[in-house]
């Protein structure tokens, strides 16, 4: 047995004290009688306070000594060492990202990763609280600190993996948040460890735990379909897929490709250990809406063996540029399959912005912003994007390449010489810096979808850079999806995105599995569904009533070379490692203190009622 | 809890006896168990012949006698001489000692205003009755004294002796026996008045009394604080005559243990008696004068 509080032991020299106090000679009322003779006798027997002699046998004093020893015993908190978690409070990170679907550990290895937490909550010592965060694309809290194992082990119960890649960062920060704010907070990642680099987390003074979930799994996935359309005829296609093989040997597959879901081509899949396929398919049919490719043959990861494409074959997004004059922007937008319109910034009055689905803006912000999503390209210092003044030159020190904004740009090279150090606004998310200095941040307000480059494109070498187009066409997917983009593309594994029309009163989504669900109503502009954990179509339906109002095809693939590796991960530097058939042995991953002071407290008050009890007995 | 009343200090001056009590007393007479030899004439009959008209027993006449006590017709019958004997009439002597240490002088009822009224009843029963009483009063300083007085004439010397009287130091009885018994009495009837709380006891004392010749009575006096004692608390106990004190935490439990205490100090006291032929009697200062004299003293053989 320990005690956490030794120190409190001190109280103890209390007790001399109290010893003195019936040695001490008490005030007493004096009272006059005939004689004392018949009253020595008693002295002997019922006098407990006569100074300074020999301490005399008296049960009160024994109570009072041991209801001080009570609570003394109570206040130097001692534990006896059981099996159990030895935090003060736990917080467990489960991986629910796509790879955690991987089937190599039977059933799978999100399940192990659901045992191996149950395995904790069962070894939670008395009274030690738990959290439970899954991470996906965005961490989600599946249960608040709470010593409750019914509510910890339901949550557990209800948690599935999702079609999306893990944001450990995010995860870990906020685990980080809650772990801080309660003593002797620890950390427990489960995790097949594909994720990120988030050693810099390490060294916050929590202890992180990293339970690795996973074997040795042998995958293929279709890690990248797009189409292109046709230059000379749009409505034709050119599918691209990609293959990665994450295997230990080299892979013997099939890819087909449907249209419709019709068969339109099959190709071998040869690809070495860990070697990455392309694939072109070109002989899409005309008017085609849906190309699906599709892996042959089973492997550990099934989520990556299909993916879908949408053809949309919608109008152009019309985009306005507001610019005095800007030639790389001109030439990179006209480029695009958009129907773009220019506009000086002193025309920005006279023409109705509100009416395009896209405004650059370059180097103007007007006071009242149009109804469309916006690009701004050198902002100047305004309540929407502060600014500290100007800065340079800069370069890309960190970026977010795992962001669809970024997918295919590499800004290593990109140098500004000057330009405006930004202040991150609440709703922007920075995708690239120069140490805290931003110079991409796109983001959400006042019903806006806004994306911001901080400084003057004359004043960098961005546009001669090759992934300038590449960029803006992605900044362009982002802000008008489906519209804009040659490559086709769906959102992977996050929330649909629903922008209901005003009179829509009802709001269904039909499931891969065909399953129809309703999506609440929210008040705002947008309605998110985020139950995309399947591959495949989501139909999402906007109704009056009865009446179908518009209807949406979203695709929800993977398409994540990380997630699709299964191949075991090296666990983060920081962390202590376990493996989860460790958490399955006896005793846990360590012992817990349970803690004795509630009991060794009630004895005390039992104890100071006797006393209180023999006292009035006396008297 | 502590008594509210004074347990010391007598109350003001006041008649020693209601005029009521008189007609009643002069109904009552001292009883001496024993016939004691006493000198004088007196109303009492005594175990020597005497005069009286109270006929006791014959005896053979031997020269000497006084030819008057012959009975002529026993003679003339039986023809012997024999002399016819009376019962002599003595005069009983009462001793009242009255223990007046400042231990007397406490509780309420006052221990030694009480003792004064029952003398001061008790003399004027003696006095009336024709018996010699004589007071002195038990102190560790010189002693008061009254009497001897006889006939109704000593009752105002009495009562004003023991109107005077008040607690003034220890108590000393086997002192003030001594003392007593250095004078050549008669042996008599002794009531001893006192609360018997001496630290030297109160064996030698009664037992030199008893070996005077006198019948005794103890008249043990106890206040209701000290039979039914209802302090509680941290207390510290001063002793009334010397001063000294004592620091006790009374709780029920040591009122259970003095109250045993006492029992057995009393019924100590009564197997000493009883071995020593003395009548012994608690007098519970808290009972009406009148119930004490007419009722109990009378059941227990003092007064009749």
């Amino acid at each position: 047995m320990s005690a956490f509080v030794p120190f409190a032991g001190l109280f103890l020299l209390l007790a001399p004290i109290l010893v003195v106090f019936y040695l001490l000679k008490v005030r007493r009322q004096d009272h006059e009688v005939a004689s004392t003779l018949l009253w020595r006798h008693l002295t002997r027997d019922v006098t407990a306070h006569e100074p300074w002699q020999r301490l005399r046998w008296n049960p009160l004093l024994l109570l009072q000594i041991l209801v001080l020893t009570a609570l003394v015993a109570a206040l130097i908190r001692p534990y006896l060492r059981l099996p159990g978690t030895a935090a003060g409070f736990e917080v467990v990170v489960i991986d629910g990202s796509a790879s955690m679907a991987a089937a190599d550990v039977s059933p799978s290895r999100f399940d192990a990763a659901k045992a191996a937490a149950r395995s904790i909550v069962a070894h939670l010592g008395a009274g030690i609280q738990a959290a439970v965060i899954e991470t996906g694309d965005s961490p989600r809290t599946l249960v608040g600190a709470t010593a409750d194992h019914g509510a910890l082990n339901a949550a557990l119960d209800a948690a599935h993996p999702t079609v999306s890649q893990t944001q450990m960062r995010n995860a870990l920060e906020l685990a980080l948040a809650l772990a801080k704010a309660h003593p002797g907070g620890r950390i427990d990642i489960i995790s097949d460890g594909a994720f990120g680099d988030v050693s810099d987390l390490g060294s916050t003074g929590v202890p992180i735990h990293f339970i690795a979930i996973g074997g040795r799994g042998d995958n293929q996935a279709i890690t990248a379909l797009s189409a292109r359309p046709d230059p000379v005829a749009p409505n034709r296609y050119t599918v691209f897929v990609r293959v990665d093989n994450d295997s230990t040997t080299a892979a013997a597959n099939v890819l087909s490709l449907l249209a419709d879901g019709r068969l339109v081509d099959t190709k071998p899949v040869t690809a070495a250990a860990g070697a990455t396929q392309g694939f072109v398919f070109d002989k899409v049919p005309t008017g085609a809406q849906v190309v699906e490719a599709r892996l042959g043959g089973k492997d550990s990861l099934l989520l990556d063996n299909q993916a879908f494409l949408l053809l949309h074959q919608q109008a152009p997004a019309r985009v306005l540029l507001v610019t005095n004059g800007n030639p790389f922007l001109l030439a990179a937008l006209r480029y695009m399959p958009i129907s773009l319109f220019q506009a000086t910034t002193s025309q920005l009055g006279l023409v109705n912005a509100d009416t395009y689905d896209v405004v650059v803006l370059d180097g103007v912000v007007p006071p009242i912003l149009p109804k469309g999503n916006l690009l701004l390209v050198n902002p100047p210092n305004t309540p929407l994007l502060p600014s500290a003044g100007a800065v340079g030159p800069l370069q890309v020190t960190s970026e977010r390449t795992d962001d669809p904004v970024l997918q295919y740009v590499n800004l290593t090279s990109l140098v500004v010489r000057s330009g405006e150090k930004v202040t991150p606004p609440g709703w922007a998310r920075v995708l690239a810096d120069d140490n805290g200095a931003p110079l991409l941040l796109v983001g959400q307000t006042q019903g806006h979808t806004i994306a911001a480059l901080p400084f003057s494109l004359q004043q960098s070498n961005l546009p001669l850079l090759s992934a300038f187009p590449i960029l803006l066409a992605n900044v362009m997917d982002f802000l008008a999806p489906g519209q804009t983009a040659d490559i086709v593309n769906a959102p992977s594994g996050g929330p649909l995105l629903i922008q209901p029309l005003p009179q829509a009163t009802r709001i269904e989504v039909q499931r891969p599995d065909h399953s129809v669900v309703a999506v609440p109503m929210g008040q705002g502009p947008s309605v998110a569904y985020a139950d995309t954990d399947e591959v495949g179509l989501y139909v999402v339906t906007e109704k009056a009533g009865s009446r179908v109002l518009f209807q949406q095809t979203y695709a929800v693939n993977l398409l994540s070379s990380r997630e699709s590796d299964i191949r075991p991960a090296t666990a983060p530097s920081f962390a202590n490692t376990t493996s989860d058939a460790n958490l399955a042995g006896t005793g846990g991953p360590t012992v817990a203190p349970f803690e004795l002071w509630p009991y060794v407290a009630l004895l005390a008050a039992l104890l100071l009622m006797a006393e209180w009890w023999w006292y009035h007995r006396r008297a | 809890m502590i008594s509210p009343a004074p347990l010391t200090g007598r109350p003001a001056a006041r008649p020693l006896l209601d005029a009521a009590l008189f007609r009643q007393l002069e109904q009552l007479t001292l009883v001496n168990r024993r016939r004691l030899a006493t000198s004088g004439k007196g109303e009492r009959r005594s175990l020597r012949r005497g005069s009286s008209l109270e006929f006791v027993d014959y005896r053979q006449y031997t020269p000497g006698d006084d030819l008057r006590q012959i009975d002529w017709n026993v003679f003339g019958r039986l023809d012997n001489l024999v002399l016819k004997l009376f019962e002599d009439e003595e005069v009983l002597s009462v001793h009242f000692l009255i223990d007046v240490s400042r231990s007397m002088d406490w509780g309420t009822p006052n221990k030694l205003d009480y003792a004064c009224q029952v003398a001061a009843a008790l003399g004027y029963v003696a006095l009336t009755g024709y018996d010699t009483v004589e007071v002195l009063a038990l102190a560790d300083r010189a002693p008061r004294h009254f009497g001897p007085a006889r006939g109704r004439s000593g009752v105002a010397g009495l009562f004003r002796m023991l109107g005077e009287l008040s607690g003034v130091g220890r108590t000393d009885l086997d002192g003030n026996c001594r003392l007593f018994a250095g004078r050549p009495r008669p042996p008599g009837l002794v009531l001893l008045f006192s609360d018997l709380l001496d630290p030297t006891g109160y064996e030698k004392p009664l037992s030199r009394l008893r070996r005077q010749g006198h019948e005794v009575v103890v008249l043990h006096h106890l206040s209701p604080q000290e039979l039914r004692p209802d302090e509680a608390g941290d207390l510290r106990l001063v002793d009334r005559e010397t001063g000294e004190s004592m620091e006790v935490t009374i709780d029920q439990r040591a009122i259970d243990q003095y109250l045993a205490r006492l029992g057995d100090w009393q019924r100590q006291i009564a197997g000493f008696c009883r071995r020593h032929n003395i009548a012994y009697h608690v007098l519970d200062t808290s009972r009406p004068l009148a119930q004490l004299l007419f009722r109990d003293l009378r059941l227990h053989g003092v007064l009749a």
